[in-house]
Parts: structure tokens; sequence; C-alpha cells
């Protein structure tokens, strides 16, 4: 068999045709990217600012010492972790509609990773010295650190689902079959993954004594939980775009596996947010100041109340629909109650997990935080690129798999 | 926070310790009036791998402040301005010492406005009777002025005992005196010796963080 | 693809001029780093950390420290990296009954440390809290009024140098350690900035440069430590280093010398014979938030 030679011709070819295609569209398309890369401009323009005059810049301080930053990462790590649990029905369960959405909650992951990096990235006091985390070059913390372990899980996810994604898209350029050697154990590892990056992110938090709020056992199942909401809400929302904006038409059945996978998991991520309520109330005690600052204020200190209502009852809502009927069979309620809950999530696993674990602060100081504009204009354009990442990769992914990219056999 | 770490179980370990070892450390504080300055810590401090044998620096008292021991306030002033003291002896003299006397306020010339609020103490409780420009001490014996640390820890033990274990008085120098030597505040300098309770002060300017509201209401101001 | 061949490269050109459009774009909105990267040398890029600078890489680290100290400032500064003591760990005492929150710790440090003048930046922050119990939640650190109140007690906070320090553990670049001496310490050429840390530290000691620190020129303390009190750049985390620049020669730090009452005691933990050891044998003396296990080196207590 002369393969390699093949693959030698033919991988070039898919990669050409990818780019091709990842820059070729409608006027829709062409607007949708400039709009995009718009805001990943004023984002970057933002950015350069922070670094050349220091992080005063946004409105964190050493009493909020994480903000906007690290609350979009810990959510977009869930959005990661949650985009592959597609697989688990797929694979575990054998469940051939699901293939196909799999390569797209892949897709998702990867462009969630690459916001997560940024998201780092951008919360860097000194981003040229991040050298210094290399290891052997620099000085890597291991296994020490809970943030090198992330970074080790984050960058091994991102490969991970590179490596799955591009293979089955390859193969299905060349119109072979993929060897299930190449990619089954690699899917297995990526479930397991899924979870451990945002096992490692919660523990990234929960490992620390000095603030009761994140130090908790309950927090990694709760970012697992809510990672099962917000990820599979967003693949709905996209399997419906794709309905409407591609030729790929995702059959009924992938949504209602979503679905039913979300039924449970807003439930699930309720109780668990219940729990931890009933624990910081019930006990009482200095340690609820952060869940009463959180909730109902704290000393006539209350910018994070109605961001954690508005939380609350989004989610609330969304899940009651998700048991209705309704939340199945009416596509207008379906993307309702997955608007909700992924906005809902986003307020829970974002501003309203990070910032009460700074307020009060350890001294029981209560400074409190309101993202600055730069820290917003950075902030979007981040998003901008994952959304950037995201239409290419869908563009792409559509582009194979409904056959319009082939390898033209000679 | 709350009060549960003070009932924990280092500060009983501690408290054992302190029993068990006590005050074995304190071997007294041994000042020596003849001297005038002198070491006053008891303690080795600074025994470092240099060996407790390295040469120790001294540990002397700050001078006194102007005001103690030094005379009266006479009307005249020297060329830099200062006023002139004139020697304690110099009017007292000639005079019999009141025994009966607890306060200056009553006094129309000479420690007119001196307001004695230590006790019930009387100005010949400290002061001697026969020599005004020396002390005395409670058995009597005379001593100079620069004994006054001793003469303060007669009553205020618990104080002097702290003092000489360097956790009371502020100082300035060296930790290690094998490589330097400290100095130390005496009494005087925040304890007014007629009214020691201490004054009180203004405090230096607080954090000016970002964002930092104003004190809790009800708090501070 | 069904395009002529004049519709596809037409379609090229224009996709070559957009990606060229949207380079020129990037370039222009990250152009502010161009200012930002020419204040920084390539010797800052690629500063060596501390622990593996040899003997004459540590004397070129000093001696570029003090050449660029006097370029931004104009200011002649001595900087030294002093060893920790063989047979030394330090400690600290504070004595809740005689301290009267008068701050001069906090001032000191401010001054001794070349702390940014604006935000009147101390490793040592001073809470005022009513008697009966230690509840930070009822404490204010920007009281004015004279001290002390006769119904508060005042209790100064700074870094605990901890045996278990969570933000050493945290650290993912090693640029924060603990010394042999008790004393942890930060490299600010090496810190990434990441400031875990400083979410990691239960007592609020760690302080970020959110900007570069502003001394005037005739304020800054020319006697300086490269692990300690020297200029700090810009994103990097400080803390309270116990004036490692004047203990490590055998002064006490400055926060104890401005202490007007004595309530501060300093020394060497492992010699029986010091002040401090006294104090932790004698007085009823606890450690804050003992229930962490971070083993603080500082300790506070109270006369009987």
């Amino acid at each position: 068999m002369s393969s390699s030679a093949n693959h030698a011709v033919s991988y070039p070819r898919f990669l050409v045709r990818l780019l091709s295609v990842a820059t070729d569209g409608g006027l829709q398309f062409y607007a949708w990217m400039t709009f995009l890369t718009a805001i990943a401009l004023v984002g970057a323009n933002a950015w350069a600012h922070q670094v050349a005059d220091g992080m005063v810049l946004t409105h964190m301080t050493d009493h909020v010492s994480w903000g906007l930053y690290i609350a979009n990462f810990t959510f977009g790590v869930g959005l990661a972790a949650g985009g592959v649990m597609m697989v688990i029905p797929a694979y575990l369960y054998d469940d051939h509609a699901m293939h196909d959405v799999v390569i797209f909650g892949e897709i998702l992951a990867i462009a969630a990773i690459v916001v997560c990096i940024g998201f780092v990235g951008v919360d860097i006091g000194r981003p040229d010295r991040i050298w210094h985390m290399i290891p052997g070059v620099g000085r890597f913390n291991w296994p020490m650190s809970m943030l090198t372990w992330d970074v080790l899980v984050l960058n091994g996810y991102l490969v991970l689902n590179l490596h799955i994604v591009g293979y089955l898209l390859y193969h299905r350029f060349t119109g072979r079959k993929p060897n299930k050697r190449w990619y089954m154990p690699f899917v297995m590892a990526s479930i397991v993954w899924a979870i451990s990056i945002h096992t490692v992110t919660a523990f990234l938090y929960a490992g620390l004594g000095g603030r009761p709020f994140w130090n908790s056992a309950l927090l990694a199942p709760r970012f697992l939980a809510s990672a099962f909401v917000s990820g599979p809400a967003f693949i709905v929302l996209l399997l419906l775009a794709m309905r409407w904006l591609s030729d790929l038409k995702i059959g009924a059945g992938p949504i209602r596996t979503l679905v039913s996978i979300l039924r449970v998991t807003t439930v699930v991520n309720l109780f668990m947010l219940a729990s931890e309520v009933f624990v910081e109330f019930y006990t009482g005690g200095s340690h609820t100041a952060a869940a009463q600052y959180l909730f109902f204020g704290l000393e006539g200190h209350n910018d994070l109340v109605p961001w954690m209502w508005t939380s609350i009852v989004f989610n609330v809502v969304a899940a009651g629909i998700f048991l209705t009927r309704k939340g199945i069979e009416d596509n207008r309620f379906l993307v309702a109650a997955c608007v909700l809950t992924f906005m809902g999530v986003w307020i829970e696993k974002g501003m309203g997990l990070i910032i009460p674990g700074f307020i009060p602060s350890t001294l029981h100081e209560i400074v409190e935080y309101a993202p600055s504009l730069v820290e917003w204009k950075v902030t979007a354009g981040i998003w901008a690129l994952g959304g950037l990442v995201l239409t290419v990769g869908v563009k792409c992914g559509v582009a194979v798999l409904s056959g319009h990219e082939r390898l033209v056999k000679g | 926070m709350g009060q549960s770490t003070f009932i924990s179980n280092r500060a009983n370990r501690v408290a054992a310790f302190a029993v068990a070892i006590g005050l074995s450390a304190c071997q007294g504080g041994h000042l020596d009036p003849a001297a005038g300055i002198t070491a006053a810590g008891i303690t080795a401090a600074g025994a470092t791998a240099a060996g407790a044998t390295a040469k120790r620096h001294p540990v002397r008292y700050r001078p006194r402040p102007s005001g103690v021991g030094s005379g009266i306030a006479t009307d005249l002033v020297d060329h830099n301005g200062a006023p002139i003291k004139a020697p304690c002896g110099s009017c007292h003299a000639g005079k019999a010492p009141s025994t009966r006397r607890r306060s200056g306020e009553t006094l129309k010339i000479f420690h007119s406005g001196l307001r004695m609020k230590h006790g019930t103490l009387s100005c010949l409780t400290c002061h001697n009777g026969n020599n005004y420009d020396t002390l005395r001490l409670a058995d009597d014996t005379e001593v100079q002025f620069d004994a006054l640390m001793t003469l303060c820890g007669q009553c205020h033990g618990p104080q002097k005992r702290d003092y000489d274990h360097g956790s009371h008085g502020g100082m300035t120098g060296f930790w290690d005196l094998t490589k330097g030597p400290r100095v130390r505040n005496q009494c005087v300098h925040c304890h007014d010796p007629h009214a020691p309770a201490y004054v009180g002060m203004v405090p230096a300017a607080g954090p000016r963080d970002r964002f930092l509201q104003p004190a809790r209401p009800g708090h501070g101001h | 693809m069904s395009d002529s061949a004049d519709g596809v490269s037409r379609r090229t050109l224009l996709k070559a001029a957009g990606a060229t459009l949207g380079a020129a774009a990037f370039a222009q909105a990250l152009a502010p780093l161009a200012s930002w990267a020419e204040g920084m040398s390539s010797e800052d890029f690629l500063a060596t950390h501390y622990k593996e600078l040899d003997a004459e890489g540590l004397k070129t680290a000093l001696k570029r420290i003090e050449e660029d100290t006097k370029k931004k400032t104009g200011v002649d500064v001595h900087v030294t990296a002093d060893a920790p003591i063989p047979g030394v760990k330090f400690g600290y005492a504070l004595n809740l009954s005689i301290c009267i929150g008068c701050r001069k710790c906090a001032e000191a440090c401010h001054e001794e440390n070349n702390h940014d003048r604006k935000t009147n930046n101390s490793y040592i922050r001073v809470f005022e809290m009513d008697k009966g119990s230690i509840d930070f939640a009822k404490g204010t650190v920007d009281y004015a009024h004279p001290v002390p109140q006769p119904d508060k007690f005042y209790m100064p906070v700074q870094c605990q140098q901890c045996d278990n320090a969570p933000c050493v553990s945290v650290c993912p670049v090693e640029a924060t350690w603990k010394e042999a001496d008790g004393i942890v310490v930060v490299d600010y050429d090496w810190c990434i900035g990441c400031r875990y840390c400083e979410a990691a530290c239960p007592y609020h000691a760690r302080r970020f440069n959110w900007q570069a620190p502003e001394v005037p020129a005739k304020e800054i303390n020319p006697d300086q430590g490269y692990l300690s009190n020297r200029l700090r750049p810009q994103g990097v985390m400080e803390k309270c280093h116990f004036c490692l620049h004047r203990t490590r020669k055998g002064k006490l730090p400055a926060c104890l010398e401005a202490c007007p009452t004595g309530a501060r005691v300093f020394g060497n933990l492992l010699d029986p014979d010091s002040e401090i050891r006294w104090v932790l044998a004698n007085k009823r003396v606890f450690v804050l938030k003992e229930e962490l296990g971070t083993k603080p080196s500082f300790f506070y207590f109270f006369d009987e």
C-alpha cells in the first residue's frame, strides 16, 4: 500500500480545501465574520492598552483580585467540557444518529478552550513572561500548583479534540472508513478528559482554605452539573441554527437526546445549588457572609444580588420548560429554555462564583467589584475570537459531513 | 475568625509550656544605677550560629526626654531659645519637704501646671526629700534619675518584666546583638510619670485603596 | 465550485485583500504594545530565576537593577542579596494588649519598602475592632480618630510567613517560595502576575502592582534588597518580607522600630534565649486562623 504517499498528497489538499471553505461564503457569512473580527479588534486594542498601562485599567483590586476574565474562563471550561457530553450517548450507548453531532460538540469544545486560554492569557500581569511556565525552559510548579494541572488538562483537551475532529473529518473527506483504533481510544479519553478539565478547574478554587465560599467538596460536582447544562444547551442552539443556515439537516433525534440530558442536568444543577444554600444559611456564622452577599447583599453592598436572582429565575424557568412536552415539541420554547439556562449558568458559574469568593475579603473587608469598560471590551473580544473559531470549525464540519467537500479521485 | 481560635490546642500547649519552664528564663533585670546607661535586656537576644560566645553589642537606653530629671525650667532661655533649667536643689535645699502634697496644681510658682494622676502617690513617694536632684526607692535608697526604670519597676512589676524581655517599650537597632547595638525607650518616653495613663495620638494615614468604601456605618468615625 | 476561472481569481484577490486589511487592523489595534516593549530590555525579558543565579550572575543582576534604577529615577541605590543566616528562623509576635492602632508600623513599611505613594500602600493593615471578640466583620481599617479609643482594640495584620504557605503551593512558576529563615519571598523578575497566590492567601497579605509603583526620587529608600524593597515592576506580586535587607544584617524590621509602644517582638525562633521565645513560653499566644493549618511564624499575644 502506498497509503503514506496518498496522505502526503491528500492531507495538504484537505487543509487547502478547508481553508477555502473557511473563507468562502455569502454576504451573510462575510458580514458575520467582519462583525466578529471588529469586536475582536476592539478587544485586542483594549488588551494592548491594559498590558502597556497596567491592570489598573481593570477594576480588579487587591481585595477582588480576579474578576470578569476568570469568571468567563470558568464558564468557558464548563462549555468546553459540556461540548463533549454528546460523546457519551454517541459512543457509550452507540447512538449512531449522534455521531455527526459529536463532531460539532468537539468543535465547540475547541472554540471554548481557545476562549479559556484567551481569558487566562489576558488575566496575566506579565504576558511577556509566559515562557516561565514552559516545563524544562521555565519552572513549572507541577504537581503542587493546581494552575499547572489546569494548563496541562486544557492544552491536552485541545489537542485531543483537534485530533478527533481532524481525523474524522479527514477520513470523511477522503471517503475512507476511519480506523477505530485511531479515534476510539481518543474519544474515550476525551470523555474522561472533559470531566477532568472541569474537575481540575473546580479544585483550583476548592483547594483554597482561606476562601470558605469556594472551599466546598461540592464545587467540582456542581461545576460538572452546570457544564452539562451550558454545553448541551449551546449545542441545541447550534444545531437549530445549522438547520436554518446550512445544508446539513441534523434530525430531531439528537436534539431529543440533548433535551433528555438537559432535563436531568438542569434539575441536578439546581439541586446542588440548593444543597449549598442550605448548608450556608442553616449553619450560619461568618463563613455565610459571601453567600449572604451574593443572594441578599451584605451591609448595604448588593451589586451581585439582582444578577444572582436573575440567574436562579432563568435556570428554574428553563428547567420547567425542559420538563414539559413543549420543551421538545415547540422550537420556540426549546430555544427560549436553552438561551435562558445558558445565560443563567453564565451568571452563576461566572461572576456568581468568582466574585463572592473575594467578598468579603479574607479579613472581612467589603470592596465591591464591577468590571471596567476595558474588561468588557477584552471579554467581548475573546468571545468574538471564540465565535470566529466556532464559525470556521462548524463551516468546515458542515462542508465535509454534508458531502460538499470530497477528495475527487483522480 | 471567631473566639474559638483563642481556646485552641496551641494556646493550651503554650500555657503548659509556660508553666513548665516558667520564669526560669527570667533571671532578673540587672540594672546598674551607677553605670547610668546600661544594658537592660536580660535575655540573650541574638544568639546565632556565630555562637553565644560572640561579642555582644550593648543595649542602651534612649536618652530621657529633656523634661525629665534635669531640673526645672526658668523664664530664661539660652542662645538656642531653649529654657535654661535650674537644679531642683537651688530652691528645695532651703525648704522643708512637704510630705503631704499630692499635686502641683495649687502651687503659685513652679510646678503650677503639674497635674498629678498617678494612683495615691505623693511627690515624695518617688522624689527624694533630702536631695531633690535625685530620686528615692521604696526602701529609701537614694538613686539618680538614670535609675527611673528601677523606680517604676518597683510597682509595675509585670510591665518591667515584659520590658526586660523585649515585649514592652519601643526599640531601635539590632535584633542580633552580635551584629550591632540596640537602643530602648524608657518608661517616661511614653508615660508621663505624674500622669502615666497613655494619652493617645492621631494615627498615621490609613490605606487609600481604590474602591475602598468608607468605614462601616456606626464604626470608625 | 462552479465559478469561472475569472470568478475564482477575483474572489481570491478579494480574500487576499481582506486578509491584508485584517492583519493591518490587528497590528494597529496592538500598537500600544510597541511602547510597552520599548521600555523592556532583553535582560528583563530573559531574566533568570533567583535560585538559578550563580554568584557571578547575581552580581550582574544586582548591578543591572542599580543601573536601571539610576536610569529611570536618577537615584543611586545599593541593592543587596543577603542569604538567610544559618541557624536563624525568624518569628514575629505582636502584643494586642499594648498596640494602640497608631499605624506607625504601616507608615514605616510604606517608607522603608518604596511603596506606591498614591495608594499609600503598605504590607500592614491595622484593624480597629470592638472589644469583646476578634470579629473582623465588625472591624475597620480606615479609622481617622485619635487612638486608642477606649472601647476598641487594634490588630495589625501582615504576612504571617506561614510554614505551610498556601501562596507558595499555588504559584504555577515557583516565583514565590519559603527561604531557609522562614521568609516567604517573591522574585519580581520571575512572577507572571496570575494572582493565584493572592487568592490563596488567607491573610490578605499579598499586593499586586496594578501599575508601576510611583515614588518621588527624593523619597526612594536607597538601601534595597533583591527579594525585598527594590522598586517593583508593573504587573507582579509583592508582599511583606520581614525587611530581609535589614533583618539578615541583624537589624530590626522597620515596622518594629517605628512601633512606639513596643507591641512588636522580633527574633530568632531557634534561639531559646531570644525575646520571641520568651513570649511564646510565657504569654497567652495564638495564631490567626489556626484552623487552616497554615502554621504562621507570626504570633499574637496578650498581657495577662
